[in-house]
């Protein structure tokens, strides 16, 4: 679209929280876990990590997983905590 | 040699324009036909019709079958196999066969206007909820592909798939405007924007507010601004006028301490029970700042970071507005540069007291890199969506402001290094432009060092760093720093509002205002708890 490249900041791209949003719809709308995570390309290791929490994985680090409770919490989706 | 005679803009150059050019039927996707219908109608000035004569049949009647025809197009927009409605095949062929009509005369083609503005409410009706997750409505398939599209690796959003970005975007939108007559006022959940030197960025929080209010500290910072940070600066414009015009910048030496806000934050949120984001003015950050109090505090932190021209390579300083948003020990952020340089003249230094650093014989521009030019519009829940201006940027209408009053945003939080925030100064004349349209609420703040160092002639000092005005009417409210304190908390409360489209459809109250219900100074003693705990 343009020449310039838009500046990016320190941090994570917050495209990427649009696709944990997206993985969290559905996630709801009842589509399986898997499905769900084949789907979506992270490209930041840790918010990948959130949504493998979301979608239920128990393997993940203590601070993706309370990240994903809070999200699950919010989204009416079962807590990643609760096995 | 002769040249051809210029031609007409035709219903086909447009549909050509958006690259739907020379189709039967119209695009399956109703944000693409949503784009296609704006522009007939904008360019045509035809939306006008929709208040002269109009519905074709009873109110209640236009709503129902508008509503029923929306939700059939939002289930087969995602079905291939699905039949499109037989209203929106017939309206858009009612179009296609007034393709070879002049785009100035499309007003006087009545069949061909009303298929306008029906394709346009229906796609608006299909879009519904778009853009943000609501967790009391169960995402269907429009949506989740709604979302993929917003996160689409790419400058600028859109909800767009047949159309590509550079031709025309179609954003979420939060307000539709209820006073005046243009094209805005026809949709509820769809923005068209031109693509074109600014580009519209829409990010959802994954983890929403879920409150049905806003907490914000605001940190007025620095507390204190002498006349020495602010200096001449070398350039690289070799053809700028030295005998008018200078460059100058600004040096904010303070660093801002994660403990000290800390402090303020403990202490707010002992006052107001939770503080969901920390706002600090324009420079007042160096480069990072914003991501490092996030991650650190686990709250949302917006505020305008900055760094001087340096003299020895004539580069020039930044000045951004950048958010950012805790997420697991890291934080997702974004950074808009700011749009237009500051230009000082003579009243200006006089006001501020700057004579001794820079002549009132120039004007002075501030010498800052101007970026790619973004807006970004941060969703933060399904009812409240916001976005970030750096002072002239809310003065200057280009190229920003077609674009917040196309999406509408709940609230607009403008950060600026600036003067008391006098109902009577500018940021209020600007502010009250955007509360009536698109009807946002709008924050500005000012650090308290530049406040202290401006003397407005023929007002008394003031200690008025902020700014409040929203869209329930009546003045701008002036919000001081009171002696010792170091930071305000804001109390912003959502009042589910009605909206009428021009063409008679109501969003049934799904409009978040937000509207200033508590202010409170912070001051920065620790608490004696705290203290007993050291």
């Amino acid at each position: 679209m343009r020449e310039d490249k838009i500046e990016v900041a320190m941090g994570i791209d917050p495209r990427e929280a649009t696709l944990l949003t997206l993985v969290a719809m559905q996630l709801k709308s009842g589509k399986r876990p898997e499905e769900v995570l084949a789907s979506v390309d992270f490209k930041d290791a840790h918010v990948q990590e959130i949504a493998r929490g979301l979608a239920g994985d128990q393997s993940v680090s203590p601070s993706a997983r309370r990240e994903a409770d809070r999200i699950a919490k919010w989204a009416g989706l079962p807590l990643a905590s609760a096995g | 040699m002769p040249t051809a005679p210029p031609t007409r803009q035709t219903v086909a150059d447009v549909l050509a324009f958006l690259g739907l050019g020379a189709r039967p039927d119209p695009p399956r996707w109703p944000p693409d036909a949503f784009a296609a219908a704006v522009l007939l109608l904008q360019r045509s000035g035809a939306y006008r019709l929709a208040v002269d004569r109009w519905p074709p049949g009873s109110l209640a009647g236009w709503v129902s079958v508008i509503e029923d025809v929306g939700r059939r197009w939002r289930a087969a927009s995602t079905d291939d196999a699905a039949p499109l409605p037989q209203e929106v095949l017939g309206w858009w062929r009612t179009l296609a066969a007034s393709q070879g009509l002049g785009v100035d005369s499309l007003a006087q083609d009545r069949p061909a206007v009303e298929a306008c503005l029906q394709l346009l409410a229906a796609a608006d009706e299909a879009s519904a909820g778009v853009g943000v997750l609501d967790p009391e409505n169960p995402p269907d398939e429009f949506g989740q592909r709604a979302m993929g599209l917003l996160a689409a690796d790419r400058d600028a959003s859109t909800l767009c798939i047949e159309i590509e970005p550079s031709r025309a975007l179609v954003l979420p939108k939060m307000h539709t405007p209820q006073v005046g007559m243009s094209i805005r006022s026809l949709s509820h959940h769809l923005a068209y924007c031109d693509a074109g030197d600014v580009c519209p960025r829409w990010d959802v929080a994954p983890k929403p507010l879920g409150a049905r209010s806003l907490n914000l500290l605001v940190l007025p910072w620095p507390l204190e601004v002498v006349p020495r940070q602010f200096r001449e600066s070398p350039g690289r414009l070799e053809n700028m006028s030295q005998e008018t015009f200078r460059f100058f910048t600004c040096e904010m030496p303070e660093a801002v301490g994660v403990e000290r806000v800390r402090v303020l934050l403990e202490n707010a949120e002992r006052l107001v029970g939770r503080v969901d984001a920390i706002v600090f003015p324009e420079l007042a950050l160096r480069p990072d700042d914003c991501v490092r109090l996030a991650k650190s505090l686990q709250r949302v932190v917006i505020g305008g970071e900055g760094a001087p021209a340096d003299p020895a390579t004539r580069g020039a300083g930044s000045n951004a507005a950048v958010v950012a948003v805790p997420l697991g020990r890291d934080a997702l952020a974004t950074r808009q540069q700011k749009h237009h340089r500051w230009r000082l003249d003579e009243r200006q230094i006089g006001q501020y007291g700057l004579g001794s650093q820079l002549h009132p014989e120039h004007a002075w521009w501030e010498y800052i890199e101007l970026g790619a030019r973004q807006i970004r519009f941060w969703c933060l829940d399904s009812w409240l969506a916001f976005c970030v201006l750096i002072c002239e940027d809310l003065a200057r209408q280009d190229p920003v402001a077609p674009v917040v009053r196309a999406i509408g945003p709940n609230l607009v939080i403008t950060l600026v290094m600036d003067g008391p925030q006098l109902a009577g100064r500018w940021t209020a004349r600007y502010a009250t432009v955007l509360a009536e349209d698109p009807g946002a609420s709008v924050l500005s703040l000012t650090s308290a060092g530049m406040v202290r160092l401006a003397r407005v002639p023929g007002r008394a000092p003031s200690r008025a760093v902020a700014l409040w005005k929203d869209g329930r009417g009546g003045a701008p409210r002036e919000i001081d720093l009171e002696e010792g304190a170091e930071g305000i908390v804001l109390c912003l409360t959502r009042r589910m509002t009605t909206e009428w489209s021009a063409d008679g459809r109501s969003d049934e109250e799904a409009t978040g205002q937000l509207l200033l219900n508590g202010v409170h100074q912070v001051y920065p003693a620790r608490a004696p708890r705290a203290e007993a705990r050291q």
